[in-house]
């Protein structure tokens, strides 16, 4: 700018972050081609993320596996420029109610309260969870804890199902929002995760909204593979 | 004689299609009081083609200047309108029949104007075509005297007017086949009389109005609790739960500045670290505004640097008005 003419005020220096929870099955009925493809297209996802320059800034990512362990993988949440894409082994059961709790924890612990004069909150986590069959534990009381919070409110739970085994009932109960089903061929799996780098990006733009516009965020329309269950 | 006034800022938009500007910039003094008024689209809508969708007016009445700031959280189709909407006709219905008092004789003092520094053009680059409006009002005679408005009869004011711009927005959103929340749009503002040297400061939504002193910079008005991405508007039937005001003195509370900003901006000072945030950015904002020679120098340099700065997500568009002596 134009010598003695810029203004040099301090900004803060507070980042709003968009978490972003992926919880996705390893459970014995993934193994071979369906994780091998949830592994390519959580690299797709980060790629597709990092290119937009408001999403990069903003968004930070967690990684819950249940399996025959139950684990997060990223222990917290993480930038999206510093995600590493595992290495995911299928095996054991579908124990989705602990990766529920192993999510309320890491909401208590790591998503921020704006506090004025104090740290910059973040904005409303979106939570995605990918499966493949039937919980094989308790979801409800996590999932009602989930549904309950007035603290770091959660808004957006998408869940979708992947393949002949699912089970479309407890998929719409456990969804806050919308909920999907597919294939489990690695171009629908492709697909997923292309549309979940589209509804991040989306998000990540959002502003201000009146108060009390407690619904599911805005979404971009999903591909074909991804048939809505109603 | 009629009382005459000025406006500065955002008139009323069309409706067929949108003439907001995408930068917009005011100054002027009265009364030995100056102010300053900019406001800049945000990169995200700049990205997305869409335009402005904060809106600013400043107008004066006799002894009075009237702020206010509005933004437009609606659709995105009724955005920009809605705050154009909400600062126009608020400030036609607050200042309608107002008392106007007289300017006092400072007002007619001097029009001597400060030389810019020699070499520092002013340009603007970020405009494809560089289409700017000059406009000028002309020198107020006195009048006389009337009695002044008493703080209980600002504050009837001030709710009388904000009950008729709801209903007004709302009952625009529905001529156009729209529920209200598509009008939806936040209001601040600061009706300052400028021979009393008070103001009555009023909030509904995020945003700040920030009050600088000899000590410390501090928040003059709180507007309540919002959890992130969430406001208050004036399109809400229980706005008036929201809506917070308070009376300043300028001499009794030692101020030197009052700036009011929208959330774009209030989002990037409100916030640690650093610790202390909201003191230091209304020191450097005072000092930077002071040391520009003139007003008109003052708007030109706000104007740029809400285009310009880079603060951590912050994406938003920038509206900041500021009041000082």
């Amino acid at each position: 700018m134009e010598e003695g003419l810029a203004m040099d005020v301090t900004l803060s220096e507070g980042l709003r972050r968009l978490p972003v929870y992926l919880l996705l099955d390893t459970s014995g009925s993934m193994m071979g081609a369906p994780i091998q493809a949830v592994e390519e297209g959580l690299a797709l996802f980060k790629r597709e993320v990092e290119k937009d320059t408001f999403a990069r800034e903003t968004v930070w990512v967690s990684l819950i596996v249940f399996g025959r362990e139950v684990e997060n993988l990223t222990q917290g949440l993480v930038p999206i420029e510093k995600l590493e894409i595992p290495t995911l082994e299928a095996g054991g059961y579908t124990p989705l109610g602990a990766a529920l709790r192993l999510l309320l924890e890491s909401l208590d612990r790591d998503i921020k309260k704006a506090v004025k004069g104090g740290e910059k909150g973040d904005w409303k986590p979106l939570v995605f969870i990918l499966t493949d069959g039937k919980p094989t534990d308790d979801w409800k009381s996590p999932r009602m804890e989930l549904l309950n919070r007035k603290e770091r409110k959660v808004l957006n739970v998408i869940t979708v199902g992947c393949g002949p085994d699912i089970d479309e009932g407890t998929l719409r109960e456990i969804a806050i929002g919308p909920s999907f089903k597919m294939d489990a061929d690695s171009a629908s799996f492709a697909a997923f995760f292309r549309w979940v780098s589209q509804t991040v990006k989306s998000v990540s733009q959002s502003l201000s909204q009146p108060q009390g516009e407690n619904a599911p965020a805005p979404m971009p329309i999903p591909p074909d593979v991804l048939q809505y269950i109603p | 004689m009629a009382v005459r006034g000025f406006i500065v800022g955002d008139r009323v938009i069309s409706r067929a299609f949108s003439t907001h500007p995408d930068w917009n910039a005011g100054f002027g003094r009265l009364n030995g009081f100056s102010f300053v008024g900019a406001s800049a689209v945000g990169k995200l809508h700049l990205r997305e083609n869409r335009g402005r969708e904060d809106a600013f007016l400043i107008r004066s009445k006799g002894e009075w200047l009237l702020f206010l700031l509005s933004d437009g959280v609606g659709s995105a189709a009724l955005g920009a309108w809605g705050a154009s909407l909400a600062v126009n006709f608020f400030a036609e219905e607050f200042l309608r029949d107002l008392p106007a008092g007289k300017v006092g004789g400072s007002s007619s003092a001097k029009t001597q104007t400060h030389r810019r520094a020699s070499g520092a053009k002013l340009t603007w680059p970020f405009a494809e075509e560089e289409v700017g409006m000059l406009s000028f009002y002309r020198k107020t005679d006195p009048t006389d005297e009337p009695p002044s408005l008493s703080a209980e009869e600002q504050v009837e004011r001030l709710f009388a007017a904000l009950e008729k711009t709801h209903a007004f927005l709302v009952g625009s959103a529905q001529r156009e086949g729209q529920e209200a929340r598509a009008l939806s749009a936040t209001l601040l503002g600061v009706l300052f009389d400028t021979v009393s040297k008070t103001g009555l400061a009023f909030q509904i939504g995020d945003g700040l109005l920030l009050a600088v002193n000899t000590d410390k910079s501090a928040v003059l008005l709180e507007a309540g609790d919002f959890e992130v991405g969430e406001t208050a508007v004036l399109t809400q039937s229980n706005w008036r739960e929201w809506c917070r005001w308070r009376f300043f003195e300028w001499e009794k509370e030692a101020l030197q500045a009052v700036f009011l900003m929208s959330d774009g901006v209030a989002d990037d000072c409100l916030y640690a670290p650093p610790q202390d945030i909201v003191h230091r950015f209304g020191r450097d904002l005072w000092r930077e505004i002071r040391r520009s020679p003139d007003e008109e120098t003052a708007a030109w340099r706000l104007l740029r640097w809400l285009s310009e700065y880079r603060a951590p997500s912050s994406f938003d568009d920038r509206t900041l008005l500021g009041l000082y002596r």
